[in-house]
């Protein structure tokens, strides 16, 4: 299933989890229950467009949360308007909402 | 930041094993990402781990979602293969490697014509294969058709023909089968402008619809048609409809002579129609009078198995039917039973099977061979291109980079191989069918259909990849500093050199085992082909004529016939002698049982059995057989005086080793007979066959309707073809001379299907020595090629040129000797399996094996002198200002 952005349904669907707050691939996949060979491939799609940046975590704050840094990925407004265009391509995506309980965590 | 070492093997044993899954799928991404990337999964695989503790799953249930989890990595580092390795890379590694592969363009190409070589020879050979052995006959539903024998265990009788009753009752009984018969026979058409004469079958009615396939045009046999009497309609093949009747579909319903009797034409076969063998022009129905004996064997059954019937039942229900046969009739049946062949095995048997299979493995040896040396050559070209990949490594290409652009130029080796390959096997299939004889079927269909295609393109990219990665392997694997400070000399050093001596080591191996197994076999086809078969078959014209029996009733008319024809042959100028006789050798034969007088021979079994033959009185001069004993027979041996009879030595062994066989009195069922004669043995049915005792009857005192001729000349044979043939039709104008052709001609043409194997075998064993000998010396020049600074130094120190040349040359003799030690070794295995087509050509000949390792040593040593010379018209100053 693939829209004229050349942005298949899986990927949309990261954007839109970008776009909703989610910030590393383990926190999307939470959100949106896709599995991990759908969100990473789809978050280096992302970024080679330009519809997100990513970085490295300060090494510090991993450190002294007792964790592996965390890649964090954050929308452009390329990746908004992109996202906006595939919203309207993409009726089936009416379904794909955050799962109960799940909140976009805080940095 | 990966996590501490440490930290990991604390943690439990399946996210160690996440882990490693990890690391395997990251080799497949990009060099210059790896590191993030693993780091990536790394970290969010410790948050998925923590995540599940916290959550406090059960631990079987959490352990299967991180283990799932970690899989997806493969799917991301493929992602990333696939889009860093874009089209434009692509193009990018065939551009360049097409630059690179023009820069060292000799080996390049002696590389593409070694694979076009092995391609197309194994192309040409799968084409045969694939018609032979993977398709399904031309049939409908042929899986279900099998042909049925009589076997006797009693009497040796392992495939025997049906008899007539024996068939009718097996029908009958049948619950499992659908059942026809068929039988052989020749037929003069007479009318037109000139006789012919053409193979026919006879077939009971039903036997189109138990086959499945009907005339194209008009109808097949109806059960009426199957009754005596009623049974004079005929159906045509498609080459005879085109080539007697224009193609004309009108003809139907009108007659045709076969034999002398009006035959109503009822039908065209499509074209290539043929059943068990090709070349069968006529069909008339098989109709049974109910007056056949129980050993006449002479009906070929076919049975179509019933849905849903198991072949194993229907063997099960002939055996038993023939069981109670032979309890029914225990003088005739006694020991009778039954198996069952499908029909493909009928056709294609044993010897076929062995044959494709020889060959597959000798042009499979032949491809292993070529692509030996387009590694060869492609590690060659790879060593010297050490200090370029070692620049590319330095700038930062990836090994996988590397490995990519060799293979990248491999394929297009391959795929230029391939094609060329491709054109080769138009010629190399066009070759094989002009071997086959016609006795072959489905020979019109080999060609390059789109399976055989298939097979071509995987079989080149196949070997393009296997071949390309070696060199790939070795050439990427070298430490950019080391050779960067070589100086660009090597590259790939001792290992490479290795490599590449063994492939030049199982080169030769192979090659030995093909020039060995092709020696064995031309021995055995020569033994056969040019064995003394006891007479003298140069300067011997054949020829058939059948006379049939509504126009030759009885003896007299075909007795005059005979001899009328002999005197008219015999006076044409340029004929020395002529001779009928009712089988030519090797064109099958006739038997019979005998007594002596005065022996008892109450037990069929026990009775005694001779070929036998009718002759005129001028075949033993026409073939020169001398006469030892007595006469031979003479023209005064006529119907009306007592039968007169020679026989070979090997008949006289048998009774009268010391006594005088002149005189004695021999018993055949049509009568007795006097010995008059001895004549020398002849090999009548072929060098492989043991001796057999044979009787000649005078023909003159016989009935032959089917003679054949031999007229011996002494002008060449083509310009008395003419005259011969009109001197049989102004005898009876309705009687055609067919077969007209040499005795040579004749051999070779029923020795056909026996003397393929030893063609193709010698043709792929000179192939493969070939290869193998450039194997040899591309190695060799290479070798000398990159010592050339070395051998500087040693002639600059005073080393004759002799000594250099020697030392090369034994490098090249130490591969070539290896190799045919160890082709020996797989030679010995191998050869055995030929044994079938040697003809009595022992299969470990230390002869053969002796003559064929030396000689392929002086090759391997002929192939080494050429580099080793070069290496002598080094000159010192060049060699140490090569760097």
């Amino acid at each position: 299933m693939r829209n004229t952005n050349g942005l298949s349904l899986g990927t949309v669907m990261v954007l839109h989890a970008l776009a909703r707050g989610c910030r590393y691939g383990f926190d999307i996949m939470e959100a949106t229950g896709l599995t991990s060979g759908t969100i990473y491939p789809g978050l280096d799609k992302i970024e080679r467009l330009g519809f997100a940046t990513s970085e490295w975590e300060d090494g510090k704050i991993a450190r002294s949360e007792k964790r592996p840094p965390r890649r964090y990925y954050v929308i452009t407004e390329e990746g908004e308007k992109a996202l906006a265009a595939a919203m309207q391509r993409y009726r089936s995506l009416a379904s794909v909402e955050l799962k109960d309980g799940m909140q976009a965590p805080v940095p | 930041m990966p996590p501490r070492r440490e930290e990991y093997d604390r943690r439990p044993r399946h996210l160690r094993l996440c882990l490693a899954i990890i690391r395997v799928a990251g080799i497949a991404v990009p060099r210059a990402r790896r590191a993030a990337w693993c780091e990536q999964w790394n970290a969010e695989l410790m948050h998925l781990w923590r995540r599940r503790a916290d959550l406090a799953q059960p631990r079987l249930q959490s352990c299967r979602q991180v283990i799932l989890w970690s899989i997806g990595a493969f799917k991301h580092a493929w992602y990333l293969f696939r889009t860093d390795y874009t089209m434009d890379i692509l193009w990018h590694d065939v551009r360049y490697g097409l630059r690179t592969m023009w820069r060292g363009k000799g080996l390049v190409a002696i590389a593409i014509l070694s694979l076009a070589i092995g391609i197309g020879a194994n192309t040409s050979v799968f084409s045969a294969v694939d018609v032979f052995m993977l398709r399904p006959l031309p049939y409908p539903q042929s899986h279900g058709l099998h042909t049925v024998w009589v076997t006797n265990a009693e009497r040796g009788w392992t495939q025997v023909s049906y008899t007539v009753p024996d068939f009718v009752d097996l029908r009958e009984r049948s619950q499992t089968m659908q059942l026809a018969a068929t039988t052989g026979g020749t037929f003069n058409l007479s009318g037109g402008d000139r006789a012919e004469r053409l193979r026919g079958t006879y077939v009971t009615p039903d036997f189109f619809q138990v086959l499945g396939v009907q005339p194209a045009v008009g109808r097949g046999f109806t059960q009426e048609e199957g009754v005596p009497g009623r049974d004079k309609v005929a159906i045509i093949s498609d080459g005879v409809w085109r080539r007697r009747f224009g193609g004309d579909p009108a003809v139907l319903g009108s007659t045709i002579i076969l034999d002398g009797e009006t035959h109503t034409l009822v039908g065209v076969m499509p074209p290539h129609f043929w059943f068990r063998f090709p070349g069968v022009d006529v069909w008339t129905p098989l109709s049974f009078t109910g007056d056949e004996t129980r050993s006449s064997y002479r009906l070929a059954v076919l049975g179509r198995l019933n849905d849903g019937v198991t072949r194993e039942q229907a063997v099960e229900e002939a055996q038993r039917v023939m069981g109670q046969i032979a309890q029914d009739y225990p003088e005739t049946s006694t020991g009778h039973s039954a198996m069952l062949l499908s029909l493909h095995e009928d056709v294609f048997d044993e010897g076929f099977q062995a044959g494709t299979l020889i060959s597959t493995v000798a042009v499979a040896f032949v491809l292993l061979i070529a692509c030996a040396n387009v590694a060869n050559l492609l590690l060659t070209h790879a060593a010297g291109r050490g200090r370029e990949v070692a620049l590319r490594g330095a700038l930062g290409a990836g090994r996988i980079r590397i490995i990519r652009q060799f293979l990248a130029e491999s394929t297009i080796i391959a795929g230029v191989g391939g094609v060329l390959g491709l054109g080769l096997s138009v010629l190399g299939i066009r070759g094989l069918i002009a071997l086959m004889p016609p006795s072959f079927p489905q020979v019109h269909e080999i060609g390059l259909s789109p399976r055989v295609l298939l097979y071509t393109a995987v079989v080149s990219v196949f070997t393009g990849i296997i071949f390309g990665l070696a060199p790939a392997l070795q050439s990427s694997k070298a430490n950019a500093a080391d050779i960067l400070k070589e100086g660009g000399r090597g590259g790939t050093g001792a290992r490479g050199a290795r490599l590449r001596k063994a492939l030049v080591v199982g080169e030769v191996a192979l090659a030995l085992v093909l020039l060995v197994s092709s020696a064995l076999l031309v021995q055995g086809f020569a033994r056969i082909r040019l064995a003394d078969l006891g007479f003298d078959r140069s300067d011997v014209l054949t020829m058939q004529v059948m006379l049939p029996e509504p126009d030759y009733p009885d003896s007299a008319s075909v007795v005059q016939f005979h001899s009328e024809l002999a005197s008219r042959l015999g006076s044409i100028p340029g004929v020395e002698a002529v001779g009928g006789i009712t089988q030519l050798p090797l064109q099958g034969g006739s038997a019979a049982y005998y007594t002596l007088v005065g022996e008892d021979y109450s037990d069929e079994t026990q009775r005694k059995v001779t070929d036998f033959r009718h002759i005129t009185p001028g075949y033993f001069a026409a073939m020169d057989i001398p006469v030892l004993r007595g006469r031979a027979v003479q023209e005064g041996d006529r119907i009306d005086l007592p039968r007169v009879l020679v026989v070979n030595e090997t008949f006289v062994l048998r009774h009268w080793e010391d006594s005088n066989p002149i005189g004695q009195q021999v018993v055949f069922g049509s009568g007795t007979a006097e010995i008059i004669g001895v004549v020398a043995d002849t090999k009548d049915r072929g060098a492989d066959v043991s001796q057999r005792p044979m009787a000649f009857l005078s023909a003159y005192q016989g009935l032959p309707r089917f003679f054949d001729w031999a007229i011996e000349t002494t002008v060449p044979m083509e310009t008395l073809m003419e005259t011969v043939r009109s001197e049989v039709r102004s005898v009876d104008p309705n009687i055609p001379a067919y077969d007209l052709m040499s005795m040579d001609t004749l051999i070779e043409r029923s020795l056909g299907g026996n003397t393929i194997m030893a063609k193709i075998m010698a043709a792929l064993a000179g192939i493969a020595l070939v290869l193998a000998l450039g194997g040899v010396y591309g190695v060799m020049s290479y070798s000398v090629s990159q010592r050339t600074q070395e051998l500087g130094i040693r002639m600059a120190l005073g080393a004759p040129a002799k000594a250099v040349r020697s030392m090369v040359v034994r490098q090249g003799t130490v591969l070539a000797s290896l190799g045919i030690v160890t082709g020996m070794g797989v030679g010995l295995g191998v050869t055995r399996g030929l044994s079938r087509f040697l003809f009595g050509v022992s299969p470990f000949d230390p002869m053969t094996f002796g003559v064929v390792a030396v000689s392929l040593l002086l090759a391997g040593l002929a192939a080494s002198y050429f580099p080793a010379l070069r290496a002598t018209r080094v000159d010192p100053l060049v060699a140490l200002r090569v760097e």
